[in-house]
């Protein structure tokens, strides 16, 4: 009998696993062969044709190989809420952020900062590609329409939640003059808010309906 | 039919086989692999190649269990049997497979051909 253990430790050679976890695929893997070996006549040959020796050669190994790595190999620990919905929430909200950035940079070095509502007219236009982004990504983690629709509103969500703390930590700070000005300034933060919200649900309005819902958890 | 799909049924479709032999007795890759085919009739053949990841998959979902033990002959083959997990797994996946060829027959009459 040939030493199929050794032979097939040689073809798993760029297996990355541990040491003992290489030893045992490879022992599992020789001892099929060693079966198939012994069946002989009653089961390799006369039913299938194969004989261990053509299974060893006609075998892809290196595919085999890889398709054992990624068997062995543990999943991110990212369950289908992740994958539809904070992972594409945070990349949205992180997108708009580096955006605003761009804009006030831009405006400013452009010269035109005298208007300072120019940078937030232009990001309320961008806005539904942010919006159509969140979507699309949620899409492609298995989320519902209204993890889409949730993912897609998350920059305005913590937009308002972000201005609501920094309205009472202004009235820690300064209790007089926010108070005296408070209808107005949410008033500009509910105006903010909403029209945000309308241009990033425009933006996946597309993405709610195309596209099957495939949650790969198991 | 798409490659994408005929690889999922052919991968669906193996997953259910191993499952529902591991149901009856722990077994090793040869003995599945051997059961597999005589008992489809030829229909359903494993190699090398496609049996072990497939193994190895289903005990990453921890469905199946795998552990060294001594066969008849005496040699050492890690013996493969289902989880209380991989259990719960088989009946909707049997119900899922039965609707299916329920949908296909429907639609194509594969029964009578």
């Amino acid at each position: 009998m040939r030493d199929w253990n050794s032979l097939v430790k040689q073809r798993l050679g760029k297996l990355k696993l541990p040491e003992a976890q290489r030893e045992e695929v490879a022992a599992e893997l020789a001892a099929h062969l060693e079966d198939l070996e012994d069946a002989g006549e009653e089961y390799g040959i006369r039913e299938s044709g194969t004989t261990p020796a053509n299974l060893y050669e006609e075998t892809d190994w290196s595919g085999l190989t890889r398709r054992i790595q990624k068997a062995k190999k543990e999943d991110f620990p990212m369950n289908t809420r992740s994958k539809s919905f904070w992972l594409p929430a945070l990349v949205t909200f992180f997108a708009v952020q580096v955006c605003w950035a761009i804009l006030v940079r831009t405006s400013f070095y452009a010269g035109i900062s005298s208007t300072p509502f120019r940078p937030m007219f232009l990001l309320l236009g961008t806005l539904p590609v942010f919006g159509a982004l969140g979507a699309y990504l949620s899409r492609c983690g298995g989320g519902s329409p209204l993890s889409r629709i949730a993912v897609g509103l998350f920059p305005a969500v913590a937009m308002f939640c972000l201005m609501t703390v920094l309205f009472f930590l202004g009235l820690m700070v300064d209790r007089q003059t926010i108070a005296a000005r408070w209808a107005h300034i949410w008033l500009a933060i509910v105006i903010a808010v909403t029209t945000s919200s309308a241009a990033l649900l425009l933006g996946t309005l597309p993405f709610l309906k195309r596209g099957e819902v495939t949650t790969s958890e198991s | 039919m798409t490659k994408d799909a005929r690889s999922r049924i052919s991968r669906g479709s193996a997953e259910i086989a191993i499952l529902a032999l591991l149901d009856r007795q722990p077994l090793y890759g040869f003995e599945i692999a051997k059961r597999i085919d005589v008992e489809s009739g030829g229909v359903l053949k494993f190699t090398l190649a496609s049996l072990y990841p497939m193994l190895y998959e289903l005990e990453k979902r921890a469905w199946i269990k795998g552990r060294w033990e001594k066969n008849r002959a005496g040699r050492d083959r890690r013996y493969y049997s289902l989880t209380p997990k991989g259990k719960k797994q088989l009946e909707p996946l049997r119900r899922e497979w039965r609707l299916f060829f329920l949908g296909l027959d429907r639609l194509v009459g594969v029964k009578d051909a």
